[in-house]
């Protein structure tokens, strides 16, 4: 299957845990996605719901204490052969070459996520050093080139600055340059924009999806906010506590959502552009501790359109609903499920 | 950053002036001064002074000059001749005592903090990175044990040791041979077989210390974000650990380098008397008995000027290594 429709990345019931002390966190319950290559995806959830841990296993970044306990990840590899990353040895060698190398990642908070006490250049040359056979000066002008790619101004000067001498809108500049720079196949972008303005928000997306066709990256672009992957992805894959909820092509999962909790994210993006701005509803409650997964359908302590008593006790199968939107609610449990519409 | 450099001299001259003044006025504090005490020693061997010779004796020595007078005295001989005066107790000038113990003194102290550098970066930062590992506990055992040992007991211990099994004193800097022997390669020799002695008991404690500071800022460092942007860059972990999270968590340590080396001097005064070594800290404590009032001020004045110039040193070297301070 990973062949014929060209996916590049594939999450299968991934689990991951930390163990600790006081308790077992349940970051990830199940996550399942694909991303077909050259494509671009989008997975949006609330604060907590595991969208970054997700993407650090896909290479091997799980920070100490998290385990991945189930699923598999199934990378397809330049040759066309499939590696399970979810099998490499932590920070060993098959997992470095892919990661940084095939698969970059740009991070959520520019401000920290690059050395205070190195030059840019010093950052940015060593990527290309790694993974590039490139002389000094190919390398400084592979460099330059690349920060006049993300758009930088007077890139030759600015190449040997430091990462605080520049605004934050010029860091994740700076990110998506290095995490470009090895002509990787796929790019993660991990929130690349929560921490701008909102002005500075508009361009930096713009300068990744450009990117992304111009280099045909196959892109999994992470968002809490649904607004933002309207003009940026193909599919979205909705996620709470842990796994996905719904998924389906961009337009129509935004024209049409199905599960109540993707209809709450919908309802709670601002919208300006109107004559007037509505009302922010928020989704009512809490997300459940992720200590202790509720039973039944994780969603049920804060749906509103409750099904009945099954809601409390079933967890909810995956059923297809159209072509390639999918929904994991009782609601539509009539309609086929997963397994009959990819074996037919 | 000229300007600030030379901003700072110019404040360093100013307080050092002002710790010479003060030191030299604390100094002579307590009732009587170097004449009383030595004539009372006089009187108790059963020699009898008269108040002439008494008086004389203060003319010569200069103390029935009224103190700001000789404070200015000596402070202008100092600036003019490098003359520090002349100690009363040692009867010799105040230079030659000085002369071999400050060298000795920055010996001592220099491979002290070496000492402790080498044995504390690797044990700080492997425990760190391998924390809650069993060599991050022993490490912290120890560190807390070097915390709470003093020094002048570790010195104990560590010459009785000697003394058991090797059969040999290992107190001093020199062996007998050597001690008033002039300066030559095999004085030179001598010095470094012994030196390892004042070393480890100077370098433990800080040591101690030091992997405790850098344990706790290396943890901080682990978890910055910049740390998993050079992981996900595909760089080995080894590498990438040395050349972000510590070169930034020794930040701190290179520039303390400059100020912890006066406190070191001071700190090794009750080691530098229990292994008896010829250095400062012993040579100023006997002064301050002996109210030896030029030899005290002396070394209270060079600790001083070694202080104020090591703190300047630390800031210099912090703009240095961190260049989020130098393009302030
Ligand atoms: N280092 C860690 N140790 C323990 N638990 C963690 C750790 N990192 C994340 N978690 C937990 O894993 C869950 C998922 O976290 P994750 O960071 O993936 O959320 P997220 O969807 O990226 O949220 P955000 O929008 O805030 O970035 C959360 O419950 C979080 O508390
Ligand atoms: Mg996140």
């Amino acid at each position: 299957m990973n062949k014929d429709n060209n996916i590049i990345l594939e999450v299968r019931n991934l689990d991951v845990k930390f163990f600790q002390d006081i308790g077992t966190v349940n970051a990830v319950n199940g996550a399942t996605f694909q991303l077909p290559e050259g494509k671009s995806i989008g997975i949006v959830g609330e604060s907590g719901c595991g969208k970054t841990i997700t993407a650090y296993s896909t290479i091997g970044l799980l920070p100490p204490g998290g385990k991945i306990t189930n699923g598999e990840i199934l990378y397809t590899q330049r040759d066309g052969s499939v590696v399970d990353t979810a099998q490499l040895r932590k920070d060993g060698k098959e997992i470095r070459s892919i990661r940084g190398r095939d698969i970059s990642m740009i991070f959520q908070e520019p401000m920290t996520a690059l050395s205070p006490v190195h030059t840019i250049y010093n950052q940015l040359s060593e990527m290309i050093r790694l993974h590039l056979d490139l002389n000094e000066k190919e390398i400084r002008e592979r460099s330059i080139e690349l920060l006049q790619m993300v758009g930088i101004p007077a890139a030759d000067k600015r190449i040997d600055e430091y990462v605080f001498q520049l605004s934050g809108g010029m860091r994740q500049r700076v990110m998506i340059a290095m995490a470009l720079a090895s002509y990787p196949r796929i790019l993660i972008a991990d929130e690349p924009t929560t921490a701008l303005d909102v002005t500075i928000q508009a361009q930096v997306l713009k300068v990744i999806k450009d990117l992304q066709e111009k280099l045909s990256l196959s892109l999994i672009l992470i968002t809490h906010d649904l607004g933002v992957v309207a003009h940026m992805v193909d599919y979205v894959y909705v996620m709470y506590l842990g796994r996905m909820v719904e998924s389906g092509p961009v337009d129509q999962l935004l024209v049409e959502p199905l599960h109540p909790y993707t209809k709450g994210l919908l309802r709670s993006i601002p919208r300006v552009r109107g004559e007037r701005q509505d009302r922010i509803d928020s989704i009512p409650g809490t997300v459940p501790d992720a200590y202790f997964l509720p039973q039944g359908c994780p969603f049920h302590s804060r749906c509103n359109e409750l099904v009945g008593e099954i809601c409390k006790k079933e967890a909810p199968e995956r059923v297809c609903v159209g072509s390639e939107h999918y929904v994991s609610c009782h609601i539509y449990s009539g309609s086929v499920n997963e397994g009959g519409a990819i074996d037919g | 950053m000229l300007s600030y450099i030379i901003k700072r001299l110019i404040y360093m001259v100013f307080t050092i002036a002002f710790i010479s003044v003060v030191s030299f006025i604390v100094i002579q504090l307590p009732p009587g001064d170097y004449l009383t005490t030595m004539i009372s020693q006089m009187e108790a061997q059963g020699d009898v002074v008269s108040a002439e010779l008494e008086a004389a004796l203060r003319v010569r020595y200069g103390l029935d000059q009224p103190m700001h007078k000789q404070y200015f005295t000596w402070v202008t001989r100092i600036l003019t001749r490098l003359d520090f005066g002349y100690s009363f107790a040692y009867n010799q000038p105040v230079r030659n005592l000085l002369g071999d113990r400050l060298l000795m003194t920055m010996a001592v102290s220099a491979s002290a903090m070496l000492f402790a550098w080498i044995v504390a970066f690797p044990i700080g930062i492997i425990s760190a990175v391998k924390q809650y590992s069993l060599f991050d506990y022993f490490s912290t055992f120890l560190g807390f044990l070097g915390m709470a040992t003093p020094s002048f007991l570790l010195a104990l211990v560590l010459l009785w040791v000697c003394y058991q099994v090797f059969g040999t004193n290992a107190s001093g800097l020199f062996s007998q041979e050597f001690i008033n022997a002039p300066w030559s390669m095999a004085r030179v020799g001598d010095m470094l077989s012994r030196i390892w002695l004042p070393m480890i008991v100077g370098g433990f404690q800080s040591a101690a210390g030091l992997i405790r500071t850098l344990r706790a800022n290396m943890l901080d460092e682990l978890r910055k974000p910049y740390v998993t942007t050079a992981k996900a860059k595909g760089l080995a972990n080894a590498f990438l650990i040395i050349k972000y999270p510590v070169r930034i968590a020794i930040n701190p340590f290179l520039s303390s380098v400059a100020w912890m080396f006066p406190q070191l001097i001071s700190g090794m005064s009750i080691t530098g008397i229990v292994l008896n070594l010829p250095t400062l800290g012993p040579l100023l404590l006997n002064s301050l008995q002996n109210q030896d009032m030029y030899l005290a001020g002396s070394v209270v004045l060079i600790l001083s000027v070694l202080t104020v110039t090591g703190t300047l040193v630390s800031d210099l070297l912090l703009a240095w290594v961190d260049p989020r301070i130098r393009y302030q």
